[in-house]
């Protein structure tokens, strides 16, 4: 996957495809099966971060809601672009596993927190696009998660999770192109 | 600023490359540069530290090797990790380790949160398996058939929800059943004690994990998604209420 080979090779005027080239340099000095490790992360969090929500939506508090309320607005309040709002992101996740009150969900999340900063930062930041639309996608996929819990619905708190964590994980896919030669 | 450089390698026997490497340790411990936090631009850097791209980059190099920093081509470089940071409330914060099961409730919490795991890891292995993989889980669930005593049962037991979630080609859900052994074999130690001896217990369980080979086998992600979660689900109503053992 060297940087020249893949320039000669696709030789696309696309502003993602110049991302992806330079990012190869890097890529090679950075863990060595990223953003791969990034997508795996993903998966798992699909499974543990589903059943959290799920829970979540029985087990609420009010004090739980106004948590949630509370980083939903500071993420809303984050300048695209400028702010990329990792631990904002992570704090949420974070808010939503303490709602399942199951310490095993939110010890999960604390020890892999590093490597979801890493997952997060290729799917909050953009390649390409206006990085306003990935980040106001991302709100409203919080949002919907926030209203199933909210409503008290674990059905459509897993379902709004797991499709949360799954559009993320595509929304890295861009990195894949890195590999076509 | 090279005859600066030279003094520092020659009094210290550190490169130019070091210093800078450790005085951005010291603003992302410090917390002046936070997780999340964009870091200013490399023509800035150089400025700053007073030193050539090159030698810079070798510093970046070595925070992106600690998993400290990610960059990203267009975007720049992120903080990730925080290091060993020294920061009142998150010393004070509790440890990333696993709760250890001390009560019923735990080990509710614990097989709800197996289900999140292994269900997704199930899913997983019908996508990914091997058919080395596949003998291996028959292996496995042959081997619970013929257990002797309660003790190999549970171990038995233990070793197919391992080989599951290694046929994910998930590391972390690989990690996670292997790193919480212990907390897998306290439940099974107990449901196996419980119910060594029941022949209905002992063949529900080994159908149960037909069902889950049978779905990965097909590659049939949802069903094996599905017959985890079923069994899990099971096994911690037969465990705490005793409700499906009716």
């Amino acid at each position: 996957m060297s940087g020249p080979r893949l320039k000669r090779s696709l030789s696309v005027p696309l502003s993602v495809g110049q991302r992806m080239m330079q990012s190869s340099e890097y890529m090679a000095s950075s863990s060595e099966d990223w953003p791969s490790s990034g997508r795996s992360c993903f998966e798992f969090r699909i499974g543990i971060e589903g059943e959290a929500a799920a829970t979540a939506a029985r087990k609420r508090t009010s004090s739980d809601l106004r948590d949630l309320q509370e980083l939903m607005a500071r993420l809303n309040d984050l300048t695209p672009g400028i702010e990329v709002g990792l631990e904002e992101d992570f704090e949420f996740h974070l808010a939503v596993a303490r709602a399942s009150h199951n310490d095993y969900f939110v010890s999960a999340l604390l020890s892999l927190r590093e490597e979801i900063f890493r997952g997060m930062l290729l799917a909050r930041t953009s390649a390409g696009v206006d990085p306003g639309e990935k980040i106001g996608a991302i709100n409203s996929q919080h949002a919907l998660i926030y209203n199933a819990v909210f409503s008290g619905d674990a059905e459509a708190a897993r379902t709004m999770m797991r499709s949360h964590l799954l559009r993320c994980k595509m929304s890295t896919s861009h990195w894949d192109l890195a590999d076509v030669v | 600023m090279l005859k600066e450089g030279l003094s520092v390698v020659l009094e210290r026997g550190r490169s130019l490359a070091d210093i800078a490497y450790e005085e951005m340790i010291g603003l992302i411990r410090s917390g002046a540069w936070p997780p999340g936090a964009r870091l200013p631009s490399e023509a800035e850097l150089c400025r700053r530290f007073g030193m050539s791209r090159p030698i810079l980059r070798q510093a970046l190099a070595r925070l992106r090797r600690e998993g400290l920093i990610q960059s990203r081509q267009g975007s720049g470089s992120f903080v990730i990790g925080t290091a060993d940071r020294e920061e009142p409330d998150r010393a004070a914060a509790p440890q990333p380790s696993f709760p250890a099961i001390a009560s019923l409730g735990d080990l509710s919490s614990f097989m709800v949160f197996r289900e999140g795991v292994e269900a997704e890891a199930a899913a997983m292995a019908a996508l990914r398996r091997t058919d080395a993989q596949i003998a291996d889980l028959r292996a496995a669930a042959a081997r619970l058939r013929v257990g002797a005593s309660r003790k190999d049962l549970s171990e038995h037991d233990y070793a197919f929800h391992l080989a599951i979630a290694r046929a994910s080609g998930n590391p972390f859900s690989a990690n996670t059943i292997s790193s919480l052994r212990d907390h897998l074999m306290l439940g099974l130690g107990l449901i196996w004690n419980f119910a060594g001896g029941r022949r209905d217990f002992h063949e529900q369980v080994l159908s149960q994990h037909e069902a889950i080979i049978g779905a990965i086998e097909r590659g049939d992600a949802d069903a094996a998604r599905q017959a985890m979660r079923d069994h899990l689900q099971w096994s911690r109503l037969w465990l705490l209420d005793g409700s499906s053992s009716r």
